[in-house]
């Protein structure tokens, strides 16, 4: 399929699929979808480290749980009306942290790399469990208070499909600009980027900051969906299952990390509720996914699209 | 603090230690000297643990429990590496691949062993041979983690010898960096592969089995110990055995004496002292630091 | 005055001295090639002089400033590019792409995070301009890993000279070519060099390249610069014919 075809058509799903939702009267339906563009814009953000950079970090919940946390804590301290102002301090907070941590874990290579972003969030983990007078510990935060006009459902989702549609479209452009195009080159030969007289480890610095932001962004919105979070946003359990939904969509197209999101929370919302065998199922999911499609669920779909394709432009398999 | 206390803390924290090294040093083999991300490592210990525990049910004999344990874990380790595993190696972003694979054997294995032994925790009790104690002056010692000690000085020696001082040794070392050279030189690679992803599996049973009677079986465990098992080998430097024992030590202690002075954060301790390696030695303790690559 | 000038320059690998005491002067707008048997030092001189590593000692000039163990992101700016003896590539990305990131890069685009990537007119018209010197045009759609190996090598260059150099250096530019594509290669070098005015020095195994186009030709055995000159001193220099043309046929 053509490249540009594919990116219109696959724009097009997410606002009709998700903007329709609106209509929806079904609470049950609406809140999943909630959870999908949540998780989805952070799937697609830890992409960004991910399929475009070739930075496997193992550590991302920590964004994840950081912006629920500030979110969370603010608003529950000073009341509803102060979670928006909450909201925008996140991204501000988390990008001085990616900042730090990624000055230091940025240096290392590959597993290393992996290990001690791991390493961090486990850290931070602990830490909320432990200091329990500043965070409630395990028993986490309830009942976090949003502003009356978020209230509901509906609103809350219209809010968050806002928000996160419009970091969806700055992630996209980063995606196709020249940084863009440069984080690829670090991925595929990072000693010819250096070549080209660039300091890859800035650019990787960049990209772990943003990244980061937008995953504190999503763990912002998610403090505001039920009103209840945990620890466990942390761990890195977490972060292993947004590594598993962006493999499982197709980590090499920008939009393959929120399908396979929705495909994950879909299949748990079914079938979830009728095992308590759930995790074995995953599992089994995961080796189907990684033995017979590692390009995930985009390419699959694209290979099909070839097949139908087959008397166009050969060069055209973008 | 009393100089017996320190003393005893020592001890205690060396068997812990000693433990943990007793796992991570499957995962040396498999992760640091063939390359190969076992995420499920922790599961094989598990499995190993239940086992033994099946084993000892129907013989009543802790030896035959680890025996069943190590060959089990081991047996298990093998398939999956010919079924799974070796299918993948060569493919573009192998390293993630890899971890999502042996993800999935961890969530696998861990509803398996649910869904035949039940979600509540095992027991078995050490070897009779084994239940006393020693006491040197102040100091008391109970003989099974002197004989855990032991075992694990036993495995760090053997598989320094092994590794660089036989034929199969360097054959080992070889077979992942440099596969195609190791293949035209008549050997059987994916063969050694296999056979060492099942040695160290089997390793990884086996220290399950010994950490049954001191810890309890139940589902989970693999999870809690995997962290912990790679945090060894990554100080440690990857496939060195001897800087996976300094880890396992420092790691041990660590925690040991960490929950005298700090009981509320020992818990986090290990991670800690991992980001404070990293962060002075890139590539863990006792990593040669290689030149630049070529170009 | 010379644009690259070596005084003395040593390194080590261990026991093994690859570079000795290594001086030349190279002059702005010469096409040099630098000679010798493998495993003489030639990749390590290139790598030392575009900053990839660092010498143990002496000193390395270009254009009168001290570069010595400099980066290789400052060499590149200041103009002193290098293509590759394995042709490197981003191979997942069409030739397009491999010579717009060169673009991106020699323009200062690289950090702008929002820009669609053709919104910048100058970029593509270097893109296109370099595709069309170099005959890549009708490939601008392949990815790099669909071009023939010739092609890889010439797409190599492509992006080196993208970085507009001042110095460019090319590592075994006709390695592992079949015979047309060295031809081929070598009327390209030519070109390159009286087109762009652009002082090249490139290692080579093919003598009938070398001796074809090189104003100069310097001689590397086992680390030391045995002999500098034109073909024909040089096919008459003894050490050389002792060291190294000697069981080589001309």
């Amino acid at each position: 399929m053509n490249h540009r075809l594919e990116t219109t058509a696959l724009w097009s799903a997410y606002v009709l699929l998700f903007g329709g939702m609106i209509f929806v009267k079904n609470e049950h339906a609406i809140h999943i979808a909630a959870q999908i563009v949540i998780l989805g814009l952070f799937a697609i953000s830890f992409n960004i480290l991910f399929g475009n950079t070739g930075l496997l970090s193992f550590g991302q919940a920590l964004f994840y749980g950081l912006g629920a946390y500030v979110t969370g804590m603010i608003a529950k301290k000073f009341g509803g009306d102060h979670f928006l102002w909450a909201l925008l301090l996140v991204p501000l907070v988390a990008m001085a942290v990616a900042l730090v941590l990624g000055a230091l874990s940025l240096r290392l290579s590959d597993v290393y790399f992996t290990m001690l972003t791991l390493a961090f969030a486990q850290l931070v983990w602990g830490i909320t469990i432990k200091w329990y007078d500043f965070t409630s510990g395990d028993d986490g935060i309830q009942a976090i208070p949003k502003p009356e006009f978020l209230a509901g459902g509906l609103h809350y989702y219209v809010f968050a499909f806002l928000v996160v549609t419009v970091c969806l479209y700055l992630l996209w452009r980063l995606h196709r600009s020249p940084f863009g195009t440069i984080l690829k080159g670090i991925r595929q030969n990072p000693t010819r980027v250096n070549f080209l007289g660039l300091n890859v480890f800035r650019h990787k610095l960049l990209a772990y900051v943003i990244s980061s932001c937008f995953t504190a962004i999503a763990g912002g919105l998610y403090a505001g969906l039920d009103g209840s979070i945990h620890p466990d946003m942390f761990v890195w359990t977490m972060s292993g299952g947004i590594i598993l939904m962006t493999i499982l969509g197709g980590m090499r197209s920008f939009f393959g990390p929120i399908i396979g999101v929705a495909v994950f929370v879909l299949l748990e919302d079914v079938v979830g509720r009728s095992t308590q065998y759930w995790s074995f199922f995953i599992g089994a999911i995961m080796i189907v996914v990684v033995m017979l499609f590692p390009k995930g669920i985009v390419g699959v779909s694209r290979q099909f699209a070839g097949l139908f394709a087959k008397k166009g432009d050969p060069l055209e398999h973008s | 603090m009393s100089f017996d206390v320190l003393i005893s803390q020592f001890l205690g924290g060396l068997s812990v230690a000693m433990l943990l090294f007793l796992v991570a040093s499957g995962l040396t083999l498999i992760f640091g000297v063939a390359k190969v991300f076992n995420f499920a490592h922790g599961s094989f210990y598990m499995l190993g643990a239940y086992f033994s525990f099946q084993a000892i049910n129907l013989f009543n004999n802790f030896w035959i429990g680890a025996l069943a344990g190590a060959i089990g874990a081991g047996l298990i380790g093998m398939v999956l590496e010919i079924c799974f595993i070796r299918r993948i190696s060569g493919r573009e972003e192998e390293g993630a691949f890899q971890i999502l694979l042996t993800y999935a054997f961890i969530l696998i294995i861990d509803d398996g062993v649910k869904f035949i032994w039940g979600p509540a925790y095992k027991t078995i009790s050490k070897p009779e041979s084994l239940a006393g104690a020693l006491t040197v002056g102040p100091v008391t010692i109970p003989t099974y983690n002197l004989f855990i000690i032991l075992l694990g000085l036993v495995i760090v020696v053997t598989a320094w010898y092994v590794l660089s001082r036989t034929r199969m040794g360097k054959i080992i070392q070889a077979a992942s960096t440099d596969t195609q050279m190791v293949g035209m030189l008549g050997v059987n690679v994916s063969l050694v592969m296999s056979l060492l992803f099942g040695v160290a599996t089997a390793m990884g049973g086996l220290a399950g089995a010994m950490a049954a009677p001191l810890r309890t079986i139940a589902p989970g465990t693999g999870v809690e110990i995997i962290i912990d098992s790679l945090i060894v080998v990554v100080i440690g430097g990857l496939g060195n055995f001897w800087g996976a024992l300094f880890a396992a030590i420092l790691i041990g202690e660590v925690n040991a004496f960490g929950i005298l002075w700090l009981p509320q954060w020992a818990s986090l301790l290990s991670f800690a002292v991992m980001i404070v390696v990293l962060i002075f030695k890139s590539k863990g303790l006792f990593t040669r630091e290689q030149g630049r690559k070529k170009i | 005055m010379s644009i690259l000038e070596l005084t003395n320059v040593n390194k080590h690998f261990g026991g093994l001295h690859v570079s000795k005491r290594i001086s030349m002067a190279i002059p702005e707008g010469e096409l040099s090639a630098i000679i010798g048997p493998n495993g003489a030092g030639k990749t390590t001189l290139f790598n030392q002089v575009t900053g990839y590593i660092t010498p143990d000692s002496g000193s390395i000039h270009f254009n009168g400033v001290d570069v010595t163990g400099m980066k290789p992101e400052r060499l590149v700016k200041m103009g002193v590019v290098r293509a590759f003896q394995v042709a490197s590539l981003f191979y997942d990305e069409t030739v397009y792409d491999n010579i717009f990131m060169a673009a991106v890069a020699f323009h200062g685009k690289n950090w702008n995070v929002l820009a669609s990537k053709d919104s910048y007119q100058e970029v593509d018209e270097q893109c296109q301009s370099i595709m069309t010197k170099l005959g890549l045009r009708n490939k601008a759609k392949l990815k790099a890993f669909e071009l023939s190996h010739g092609d890889q090598k010439v797409l190599d260059i492509a992006i080196a000279l993208t970085m507009q150099p001042k110095l460019l250096l090319l590592d075994e530019p006709t390695a592992g070519m079949s015979p047309d594509e060295r031809v081929n290669m070598t009327q390209l070098i030519k070109a390159i060099h009286r087109e762009f005015k652009l002082t090249t020095v490139f290692v080579e195994h093919d003598m009938d390249m070398v001796f074809g186009i090189a104003d100069v030709i310097r001689v590397l055995v086992q680390g030391e610069l045995i002999a500098e000159g034109n073909a024909e001193e040089i096919q008459k220099n003894l050490a050389v014919i002792d060291a190294y043309l000697g069981h080589e046929v001309l």
